[in-house]
C-alpha cells in the first residue's frame, strides 16, 4: 500500500520511470479484465488504452482510500461495460455480485441417487504444466475455454488464477462476496479442466 | 460424503473455508476415493496451468502516450 502511494507520488511529480513500473506491473490485469467483459480482444485493447488515460489524469484525485488496484478496476469496468452495452452486449456485469447460476459443468456427471461417478474422470497426460503449455493444443483448449465462461466466472478466474490476485483482492475489486467470489472461481476452474481434459485425457489413453 | 459433495467442496477446501467436520469428511473421502483423488490433481493441475501463462505486455508507445497526457496536464495546470 506505502508503494503504491510513493509510486502514485511519483509519477504526479512526473517520474517516468515510475510510470513505466505502474503500466508493467498493470497492464496485463487490465487487459484480461476488459476481455472478459468486451470479449474481441481488439476492442479490449482500445478500452485499456482509454482506461489508461483515464486512471493517468484522475492520478491526482486518487486519495488512497481503497487500494490503487481497487481503484483501476473501477475504471476498467466502468469503461468497459459501456462500451459491451453499446455494442450490444447487455449481459450481466452491471453487478458481478448478482446471480451466479447454477451451471455446475460437473452436475451431470454424477448418479442422480447416490452422487457417485457416473463418469469418472480418467488419467491425463503426466506432463508438468510448462511442458503441457508448449502445445498449441493445450492453449487453444484454454483460450476456447475461457472464451466460454460467463463474465463474471471469466472476471474471477483471470485475477485469481491468471494474475494470481488474492480473493479479498478479487472481492473489492468486483465488488463481491467472499462466498460468491469462491463458488465463481470453482466454476470457471471446473470448466477449465473440462476444456483441457478433451485435449489431455486422450494422451492418457494406451 | 460421497463424491458430487466432495467435488463441489474443492475450492472451498483449497481456499481454507472447508473447516470442521466437513473438512474431516471431504479429507477422509479423497483418502478412500481413486476418481476423486484424480479429479483433484486434474484441478490443480488446470490452476498451475492458468498461473503460468504468459502475461500481457504493453504496447511500447504506450508509456510515451501516458506521459504526454501528465505534461499536458502540467502544462494546462
Amino acid at each position: 500500500m506505502s508503494d503504491d502511494a510513493d509510486l502514485v507520488s511519483s509519477i504526479r511529480g512526473g517520474d517516468k520511470k515510475a510510470l513505466a513500473k505502474l503500466v508493467a506491473r498493470e497492464h496485463s490485469w487490465l487487459v484480461r479484465l476488459a476481455r472478459a467483459i468486451v470479449r474481441d480482444a481488439a476492442i479490449a485493447d482500445e478500452v485499456v488504452q482509454d482506461a489508461w488515460i483515464s486512471i493517468i489524469r484522475a492520478l491526482a484525485s486518487f486519495e488512497g482510500r481503497s487500494s490503487l488496484r481497487t481503484w483501476m478496476a473501477t475504471i476498467v469496468l466502468n469503461r468497459a461495460k459501456t462500451v459491451a452495452v453499446r455494442g450490444g452486449r447487455s449481459i450481466a456485469v452491471a453487478s458481478f455480485d448478482g446471480e451466479v447460476g447454477d451451471d455446475d459443468p460437473n452436475e451431470g456427471r454424477f448418479t442422480q441417487r447416490l452422487g457417485v461417478w457416473s463418469d469418472p474422470p480418467v488419467g491425463w497426460n503426466d506432463a508438468t504444466p510448462e511442458v503441457l503449455l508448449e502445445r498449441r493444443e493445450v492453449l487453444a483448449a484454454i483460450e476456447r475455454g475461457l472464451e466460454d465462461l460467463p463474465a463474471n466466472q471469466r472476471a474471477v478466474l483471470t485475477l485469481r488464477d491468471l494474475e494470481g490476485w488474492s480473493g479479498e483482492e478479487v472481492c473489492n475489486a468486483l465488488g463481491l462476496s467472499e462466498s460468491n467470489q469462491r463458488v465463481l472461481l470453482h466454476r470457471a476452474r471446473a470448466a477449465i479442466r473440462e476444456h483441457l481434459h478433451g485435449v489431455l485425457k486422450s494422451d492418457a489413453l494406451p | 460424503m460421497l463424491c458430487r459433495k466432495a467435488m463441489s467442496h474443492l475450492t472451498d477446501a483449497k481456499e481454507g473455508a472447508l473447516t470442521g467436520l466437513a473438512k474431516a469428511l471431504f479429507d477422509a473421502h479423497l483418502t478412500v476415493c481413486i476418481p476423486c483423488r484424480r479429479y483433484r490433481a486434474q484441478y490443480e493441475s488446470t490452476v498451475d496451468m492458468l498461473a503460468k501463462l504468459p502475461k500481457e505486455e504493453a504496447p511500447s508507445a504506450l508509456v510515451d502516450l501516458l506521459a504526454g497526457e501528465i505534461e499536458k496536464k502540467d502544462d494546462g495546470a
